[in-house]
């Protein structure tokens, strides 16, 4: 049979980042695959190096549109360690309330993009509209839909009253409905089923050579969750449970993800209950003294990691970030050999693909 | 009184309506059940009249004659075969065999989608138009045979007779529920609608065939397309829902109307409640579903011809 | 219940009973590094060895990433492993002509962080086969972008 070449990006309409493989097709099944990454290359890690600390809270906030906060959040949290502050009760929640939003928002963002990549544009529209509402509930809370900045060195520059408190509550009752509703259809679904159920699969003893984490890792067995694992206020006193599943498909990555947003909401539930009252910030001295921090956190997608490293002025020595996304990314060739064609849309669409992570 | 019927009612510019009005049909309901508004009317007619003002290119190395005739040969056989089928009654033109004819050249469109793509020289094209081979391997007989049931039992191959037939006796679909409901699953394939629209899936293969049409070509392809939507939901009226004992003295125009917006709001509910099938996925379901049940289909109708 | 449940302070008592195990003659300066990560200097030598105890006795096998550094007078390499705690392998390299033995046979999803230090830094890992560029493009001519000599950056003191 002839071997057709087919290349799936830098465009297509299945890639919302630019990503390039080189397929080369034997009939419908792929025999090899060639990933090419750097498309959306900025070169953040050197940019840090130029600018002060505070202003790297900006810039590595744009690292990835949908886990902004958290990457923000990881960064501040090593400078503050090498600072030796530490930041109110009230604000820490403060962070969590919006890493767990981001949760919701990231993992309907992508049962949206797998969905219509399946042909299903149904539950793209439906879970496209509950990620409406979560949005919403951020732009209140910190003015941005996406691009949240609300971060500072020392805390979060934003509050709640009450009033607000209630009214986003209200909202996380509606949007329970609404997530549990996606979470039938995923579970019970036929054709969806059809399509994702084998596709993809990644053993444990994949997971474990590749080091791969978050949902795909959780999807295969294995089980990791830094908010439990290190736990870091608040999650030392909230309660949630991690979705683990053994199948290893892109089923199971889906069933993970959407339980995951259960919890999440489960989580923002909580947070907003148990609110301890006080500062949001606190102040910090003007310079970092010298020295390392490394921190690490649960992004929507895995572990992220900061390596902060200061010489006592006023810019960052070097700071290293490794996005989750990576991670999956190392697992793709494997993935895709041997797939089908149609297939080769679906095992994208499940490791979320976040390029901009990727490629800072 | 002729031209009329060619070019009026049920001619063409009836053709062009109801294929603008159905494409906004379906769009509105798929879009009712995606809770969100939906296109306006005169969107249809927007789209097509956008399409006819851009730039037409055509990828080099493809064949440029055949890239100007397949979309005007899609489009003209599927209006042949509306001249013989009756609206409300009316045919432009009726002889006994017209079945046959109408079923084959409504097969000729899935011919010059399959040699666009052949002819276009990307590589996405030629894998839509490869798979859109397939899928009408699999959907094209059990198709035919569903619908040459009602045939078979009113004994006439003259469409006007199938549906005298049920006027004198009862809807096909309820003698024959199996074989509409093989109909209306082989319009799908061959509407090449959700979610059977392996061969243009976006995500996988970006356009199928008509990747690299663009301007006065696509328009014609698009325009080719809904009046196959039209004309198959026509055909299907005719053959399952003909006239009808207990409707008579009713107005005619306006209860068929209803019957064709019946099966294009079934056909968007399914379009809306289901993901996209794979193309091995298809081949099974026809081999392991749709051409035993069209067999059996034949031999209860045997069976009922006596 | 957690696949990884090591606290920093167990995590510092076990991987170093390992080390003065298998490398008796050898002296390894531990560090606490904030947030909770303990840092161990090994011998640029000694790094994949270290590496294979980590794994193949400890049961240490999630390598977060490979972080390079120029600190201006040596490439500083970070090897960042978690296992419910942080345990990190440094190690000193030169700043130009280095290379170390690649972790790809044991650890295959090294692979990516190593290909990003060699583009950026110029690290050459031996035994890597696939050093092709990961982020950099393929016309990339200019030197290792991340060291500070290749774009007039000094490390500056305080």
């Amino acid at each position: 049979m002839t071997k057709i070449k087919v290349p799936i990006g830098p465009q297509h309409p299945l890639l919302k980042e630019p990503l390039a493989f080189q397929l080369t097709l034997e009939g419908e099944r792929v025999v090899e695959s060639v990933m090419r990454l750097g498309y959306v290359h900025r070169g953040m890690e050197r940019l840090c190096q130029e600018r002060t600390y505070v202003q790297n809270i900006y810039l590595l906030e744009r690292v990835c549109g949908i886990c902004s906060h958290v990457h923000a959040t990881t960064y501040c949290r090593a400078v503050e360690a090498l600072m030796g502050v530490e930041v109110p009760q009230r604000g820490v929640n403060l962070r969590a309330l919006l890493c767990e939003l981001e949760r919701v928002h990231s993992h309907l963002l992508w049962l949206g993009v797998i969905a219509r990549n399946i042909g299903f544009d149904t539950i793209f529209m439906y879970a496209w509209r509950d990620r409406e509402m979560v949005l919403d509930i951020m732009e209140d809370l910190s003015g941005g839909r996406v691009s949240h900045a609300v971060n500072t060195l020392g805390g979060v520059r934003i509050d709640l009253t009450d009033e607000h408190r209630n009214a986003i509550l209200a909202q996380l009752d509606i949007l329970d409905v609404q997530i549990q509703l996606l979470l039938g259809v995923v579970e019970h679904e036929q054709t969806l089923h059809a399509r994702t159920r084998g596709v993809g699969r990644l053993t444990l003893e994949q997971i474990h050579r590749y080091c791969v984490v978050g949902p795909v890792a959780r999807a295969s067995g294995l089980d990791i969750d830094l908010r439990r694992d290190a736990p870091e206020p608040p999650y030392d006193r909230l309660e949630f449970n991690v979705p683990i599943h053994t199948d290893g498909d892109v089923w199971a990555r889906t069933l993970v993800r959407v339980q995951e947003a259960v919890e999440s909401v489960s989580l923002c539930r909580q947070i907003l209950h148990s609110l301890p009252e006080g500062q949001t910030t606190v102040k910090v001295p003007r310079r970092v003294p010298a020295g390392e921090a490394i921190s690490r956190m649960e992004a929507p997608r895995g572990e992220v990691i900061y390596y902060v490293r200061s010489n006592g002025t006023d810019k960052p020595a070097r700071v290293k970030v490794r996005t989750p996304t990576l991670t999956s990314l190392v697992t793709l060739p494997e993935q895709l050999q041997d797939v089908q064609m149609a297939d080769v849309s679906v095992v994208l669409s499940g490791v979320d693909l976040c390029i901009a992570c990727a490629d800072r | 009184m002729v031209p009329f019927r060619l070019l009026i009612f049920p001619g063409f510019l009836f053709l062009f309506l109801c294929a603008m009005f159905f494409d906004w049909v379906d769009r509105r309901m798929i879009a009712l059940i995606q809770q969100r508004e939906g296109p306006p009317w005169y969107q249809p007619f927007a789209d097509f009249i956008k399409l006819l003002t851009k730039e037409d290119v055509l990828t080099t190395g493809a064949h440029a004659f055949a890239a100007t005739v397949l979309p005007i040969a899609s489009l003209v056989s599927v209006l042949t075969a509306a001249l013989y089928i009756p609206v409300a009654g009316v045919a432009s033109a009726s002889f006994d065999g017209d079945f046959v004819v109408v079923l084959f050249l409504l097969s000729i469109p899935a011919l010059t989608y399959f040699l666009a793509g052949w002819i276009s020289v990307g590589v996405y094209s030629i894998i839509g138009g490869h798979r859109s081979l397939l899928q009408y391997f699999s959907y094209e007989v059990p198709f035919l045979i569903a619908l040459a049931g009602p045939a078979v039992l009113s004994g006439s191959w003259r469409i006007a007779d199938i549906v005298a037939y049920q006027g004198a006796t009862i809807w096909s679909a309820l003698t024959q529920p199996l074989g509409f409901l093989l109909a209306v699953v082989g319009l799908i394939g061959k509407l090449k609608r959700d979610p059977l629209d392996i061969p243009k899936a976006k995500s996988e293969v970006v356009g199928g065939s008509l990747t690299e049409f663009s301007g006065r070509k696509l328009a014609l392809w698009h325009l080719a397309m809904d009046m196959q939507t039209v004309v198959g939901i026509f055909l299907l009226v005719n053959l399952f829902l003909g006239e009808s004992r207990f409707l008579e003295g009713l107005p005619a125009f306006p209860i068929f109307g209803l019957k064709a917006l019946g099966i294009l709001l079934l056909l968007s509910l399914v379009s809306a409640l289901y993901a996209r099938l794979r193309i091995d996925q298809l081949a099974t379901l026809g081999s392991r579903w749709l051409a035993p049940l069209a067999l059996l289909q034949v031999v209860v109708v045997l069976w009922m011809r006596g | 219940m957690s696949d990884f449940v090591t606290r920093t302070a167990e995590m510092r008592e076990l991987v170093m009973n390992a080390f003065v195990k298998a490398f008796p003659d050898e002296e390894f300066a531990v560090r606490e590094v904030p947030v909770n990560d303990i840092v161990i200097a090994v011998p640029a030598g000694s790094l994949a060895p270290a590496v294979r105890i980590l794994v193949d006795e400890l049961g240490i096998w999630h390598l977060s990433t490979i972080t390079a550094d120029d600190t201006g007078d040596h490439i500083h390499m970070l090897y960042h492993f978690w296992h419910g705690s942080g345990v990190t392998l440094e190690t000193q390299l030169p700043l130009t002509g280095s290379s170390i033995e690649t972790l790809t046979g044991q650890i295959p999803g090294a692979a990516f962080y190593e290909r990003e230090i060699f583009e950026m830094f110029g690290v050459v890992f031996e035994g890597n086969a696939d050093l092709t560029p990961l982020l950099l493009p393929d016309d990339w001519t200019g030197p290792p972008p991340m060291l500070k000599s290749s774009n007039g950056q000094t490390e500056s003191k305080a």
